[in-house]
């Protein structure tokens, strides 16, 4: 009887992921980008520009009775002078040349692809996992998996991932049409059985305990405007630190989420500039200017998504 | 036929000598003429001098094929038969039709059609698998986050004239724009960046006070 009982709450525990393959394959490539030492170069592939990245990762498992593992991660651009990032545990250091470190709490680095860390049970509300064919891609079989979005207006991501290990080589965002927004490629790979030089040095390393605490949310001053639509499934954040800009006044600013995207929405004094969108890999960049103030929405939507939504500014 | 015979026949097919008498019996002997060819043949293949045309009888039956050969008459209206050729001999597409009926014509055309199949077969696919790839290396509307030395480019939404009399002052205000839209870029980066602890501070201080219901405002 009280095997039955256990079998019964497994099957409501894990309803979906038992059933679908798709999202096995998934909590495998998850699993695999979390647990893994390893020592990875990755490319951004964006409509003009390219970069790349060393990412290390590992699992520090401490001596003694408790089985205490500590994450440690490394992000280090490898084309250009930027900001060194360090993950220890749930701190996350960000490290410029000419500013001092910036302490945040985080549990995986917001650079990295947000879907390979996020929350599967969140991922599967917004998402379908089909899985496709297997190719060879640096070397390797990778096994094709689809995550297509639930909401047409939502980009979907397709992953190819190890056969062997299920560690993602490749992610590509992709449109409605399936054009190709961005792509995070693995161009080169090293799983090693312990930890690397660099990630032990770190794990010792003298860095600041504690983040900033951030002001109280209570003391927002109100403002003149307001946010009157969300798209769909999306829901407003609170912020706490007002943003700054260095030059111009910031009016207002949200910032929504659907659990793994997030769109932006700021609003400053016009500049006297027409309407203008760029995109940036899968980022639209609208600027719409209305009346004295002009509105600008950056996120992962399509333009009519962003147009809506400053118009609803007011 | 005696081996005597074959003897002085052997002989004079060596260039020796020979009689009259035995020159009347090979004049009038057939069997004999038979044998002093097949002599004069083998001296050939041992002194490697083979003629190139082995058969020596092939006049003489080509002759009895050609009476045995039936013989076809042609037909009165042969002439009618034969002038659409006539009157249109540089159309090579009328010769094609004429002859389009026939088998070797089927099975070219056959031929090429399933060829062509293939080949456009092959060539969508192609295109096909070469269209994601396309999307990142053609001119997108895109915003430099680095620029190096260019300026990004709108989209149809925008409208911007550009006139070369204000070409420096839209230069200067197309950076000024960049400049600002990196600004708020990195002002995105640094939420989302604080996202987590924004949200843990929150619960923390709400756990602290009793719930305030969030209104969508600024700050």
């Amino acid at each position: 009887m009280p095997a039955l009982f256990w079998c019964v709450v497994l099957l409501l525990a894990f309803p979906a992921a038992a059933t679908n393959d798709g999202w096995l394959q998934f909590e495998r490539s998850q699993h695999a980008v979390r647990q893994f030492n390893f020592d990875l170069t990755f490319v951004q592939v964006r409509a003009n520009q390219i970069n790349t990245f060393r990412w290390l990762h590992g699992v520090h498992q401490a001596e003694g009775a408790l089985p205490i593992t500590t994450e440690l991660e490394q992000l280090i651009p490898q084309d250009l002078a930027g900001t060194d990032t360090f993950r220890r545990g749930d701190r996350v250091y960000y490290s410029m040349p000419d500013s001092p470190m910036q302490v945040t709490v985080n549990h995986y680095i917001k650079e990295l692809p947000a879907i390979l860390f996020h929350d599967q049970l969140e991922i599967m509300k917004l998402y379908d996992a089909v899985p496709g064919s297997s190719t060879s891609l640096s070397g390797r079989t990778a096994q094709l998996l689809r995550l297509t979005a639930l909401a047409g207006s939502r980009f979907s991501y397709w992953l190819w991932l190890d056969a062997e290990s299920g560690f993602p080589l490749r992610v590509d965002t992709v449109d409605a049409d399936n054009q190709v927004l961005e792509r995070w490629m693995v161009v080169h790979l090293q799983v090693t059985p312990g930890l690397s030089a660099e990630l032990v040095q770190l794990m010792s390393a003298e860095l600041p305990a504690d983040p900033v605490m951030l002001p109280d949310a209570t003391p927002q001053h109100s403002s003149n405007f307001s946010l009157n639509w969300l798209p769909e499934g999306y829901r407003l954040l609170s912020q706490q630190l007002p943003v700054v800009t260095h030059n111009g006044k910031m009016l207002a600013s949200w910032l929504l989420s659907d659990g793994l995207h997030q769109v932006s929405v700021f609003v400053q004094p016009s500049a006297g500039v027409p309407v203008q969108a760029y995109r940036d890999g899968a980022t639209t960049i609208l600027v719409q200017p209305k009346q004295q103030v002009d509105v600008t929405v950056i996120g992962p939507l399509d333009v009519e998504l962003a147009r809506r939504l400053a118009d609803s500014v007011q | 036929m005696s081996s005597e015979k074959q003897d002085w026949l052997s002989a004079a097919s060596d260039n020796q000598g020979i009689s009259a008498q035995q020159l009347d019996s090979l004049l009038q002997d057939p069997d004999l003429q038979q044998q002093w060819l097949r002599y004069q043949m083998i001296g050939s293949v041992i002194r490697q001098e083979l003629p190139e045309q082995l058969d020596t009888d092939f006049t003489s039956r080509f002759e009895l094929l050609l009476e045995q050969e039936e013989t076809h008459q042609l037909q009165t209206d042969a002439a009618l038969a034969l002038q659409p050729v006539l009157v249109t001999p540089a159309s090579g597409w009328s010769r094609f039709k004429a002859s389009a009926n026939k088998p070797w014509v089927k099975t070219v055309m056959q031929g090429a059609i399933a060829a062509s199949v293939a080949l456009v077969a092959v060539i969508g696919v192609q295109q096909n698998q070469q269209a994601p790839d396309d999307a990142l290396t053609s001119p997108l509307p895109v915003l430099q986050t680095r620029p190096i030395g260019g300026v990004a480019t709108p989209v149809s939404l925008s409208q911007s004239t550009v006139d070369s009399r204000f070409a420096a002052q839209e230069q200067q205000l197309k950076l000024e724009q960049q400049r600002r839209l990196q600004e708020l870029m990195q002002a995105r980066q640094q939420q989302i960046r604080l996202m987590e602890q924004t949200a843990a501070q929150r619960k923390a201080a709400e756990s602290a006070k009793p719930a305030v219901e969030q209104q969508p405002h600024g700050n």
